[in-house]
């Protein structure tokens, strides 16, 4: 199968549902290279279209997904979706030239947060990554990271002070991660923060960060802004990765014990055959100036 | 394909960080802050991460993305998220031969780093960068030498005129004026121009003037024949 028709069998994201315009104006947008447009029908129906094709939506985690696929695999589960006190805040898109498995690889990761989120997610001297475990659920299939720790001097636009901030990851499916984490308001519960990924080619990309957060004090707008500031934080990484596409071959790029999360996602993603925007020989290699 | 000049020396202080590209190799060019040159890979083995946005910590160079730190031998010394662990010396950035001769810093991206020969009695002038193709601007320094009066009041005359080195030579002043031409990916190029030591400083600046009325006439050029 090639890496194309692997891809094509999943769900993406296309559109914040409240930025669906009203019948009878179109959205454009791109999905695997592929130009689709979007419309909200007079009966309030959302339909896309690939050309003369029309494609399965579903409207969920506040967000419009689509697929080429007339069968695609089922989409993944967040649980916390459903809990009615939590507040759910689609963040927008932030357009990343990278590709895609690059944007999931670096949400992973924690050792960057001093570094690239300075005195917000992270701060020096506190650059140290204990160990932590990462596994493969086997009957979800998904990439599981727990018991990771990491100093942050604001986690979250409701912090006041630095906190041990304890993290839990899954990736569910190539394109999406979902990351758990400490609430720095309530002992009892976890703030959930995902970022779904529209692949419009294999170098670039849609981020859809969403979060569903305990925080009855910030406004909507600021919960934004504090996110969008961190993903524009990692873009400026994520653009100045080379190559563009995500390695998977281990010679090419070394790790450490706190990459283990990347490893093993780099791994799983290989054994799926999840190549779409991924390199995955030497060969393949292309770190030649722009 | 030898050496080639990537910028004047003055323009990267110590404790600074610069990207160069030579023949397509994304370069990192990078000083100490006790003045040690180096030049790499741009791209830091851990993930990629171009090394050009990093920054210098004291002795070493410190990748913007995880904080990994490189010596003066490119040789990883420092991984932050593992404060304890003496890094294997095989974690290493790719290093290309670099050297500084005559206000100059040279690169070579072929192991064959000749020490260029440089007049002594020159002194840096400027680097100048064109949207352009360096052929483009060499015709354009052709036409304007040839022309004289209002695009050139020195009369310069073309003494030399090598794949990347021209001698531009003013009777009327008795001046030499060095051009290292240094092309770039996309249709662009710089030149880093050195002139002879005694040149005043007003005539300088009227070279410099000279030089950007170039980078108009062959950037106008370019947008014409690529249309």
């Amino acid at each position: 199968m090639s890496a194309l028709d692997h891809a094509k069998q999943y769900w993406y994201p296309v559109s914040m549902l409240d930025s669906i315009p009203a019948f009878p104006i179109v959205k454009t947008t791109r999905v695997l290279g592929m130009d689709i447009s979007i419309t909200r029908q007079a009966d309030g129906k959302i339909t896309v279209m690939q050309g003369d094709e029309q494609w399965q939506v579903q409207e969920i985690y506040d967000h419009l997904w689509t697929s080429p696929s007339e069968a695609p695999k089922p989409i993944f589960d967040i649980p916390e979706a459903n809990e009615s006190d939590r507040r759910f805040v689609p963040c927008g898109l932030v357009r990343v030239r990278c590709s895609p498995l690059r944007a999931v690889e670096n949400f992973l990761d924690i050792a960057h947060f001093p570094f690239v989120h300075t005195d917000i997610l992270g701060s020096e001297p506190h650059t140290e990554v204990e160990p932590y475990s990462v596994d493969i659920d086997a009957d979800k299939d998904e990439v599981i990271a727990t018991k990771v720790k990491f100093f942050q001097p604001q986690a979250a636009k409701s912090a006041s002070d630095g906190i041990i901030t304890d993290y839990v990851y899954r990736v569910p499916s190539p394109m999406n991660a979902i990351l758990y984490k400490t609430c720095p308001t309530r002992d009892d519960v976890q703030d959930v923060i995902a970022i779904f990924v529209q692949p419009i080619d294999e170098e670039t990309c849609d981020v859809w960060p969403w979060m569903a957060l305990y925080d009855d004090d910030s406004t909507m707008a600021d919960m934004i802004e504090f996110q969008q500031l961190i993903f524009l934080q990692d873009r400026s990484i994520l653009e100045n990765q080379v190559p563009t596409k995500l390695p998977l071959d281990p010679k090419m790029e070394i790790p450490t014990r706190a990459d283990l999360t990347s490893i093993a996602y780099r791994r799983w993603l290989k054994r799926r055959g999840a190549l779409y925007g991924a390199l995955l020989n030497t060969s393949d290699n292309s770190v030649a100036a722009e | 394909m030898a050496s080639i000049a990537v910028a004047l020396s003055k323009d990267l202080p110590n404790g600074r960080v610069m990207r160069a590209i030579v023949s397509e190799q994304d370069l990192v060019v990078w000083r100490s802050k006790s003045g040690i040159l180096s030049a790499w890979e741009n791209r830091c083995p851990h993930r990629g991460m171009r090394l050009s946005h990093g920054f210098v910590r004291g002795e070493a160079l410190a990748c913007m993305y995880h904080g990994w730190h490189y010596d003066k031998s490119a040789t990883c010394r420092y991984i932050p998220a593992h404060p304890e662990l003496e890094p294997p010396e095989t974690i290493r950035a790719q290093e290309f031969s670099s050297i500084e001769k005559g206000g100059l810093i040279w690169v070579s991206v072929d192991g064959s780093l000749e020490e260029p020969l440089i007049d002594e009695n020159l002194t840096p002038l400027r680097s100048i960068n064109f949207q352009c193709a360096s052929k483009t601007v060499q015709e354009v320094i052709t036409k304007s030498t040839k022309l004289a009066g209002d695009t050139d009041p020195f009369n310069f005359t073309t003494k030399a005129a090598g794949y990347h080195h021209w001698v531009l030579f003013s009777e009327k002043k008795e001046l030499n004026l060095h051009l290292f031409f240094h092309e770039l990916p996309n249709n662009a190029c710089k030149i880093h121009a050195l002139i002879d030591k005694d040149c005043p400083a007003q005539i300088q600046k009227q070279i410099s003037r000279m030089m950007e009325s170039w980078r108009r006439s062959a950037e106008t050029d370019y947008e014409v024949s690529a249309k």
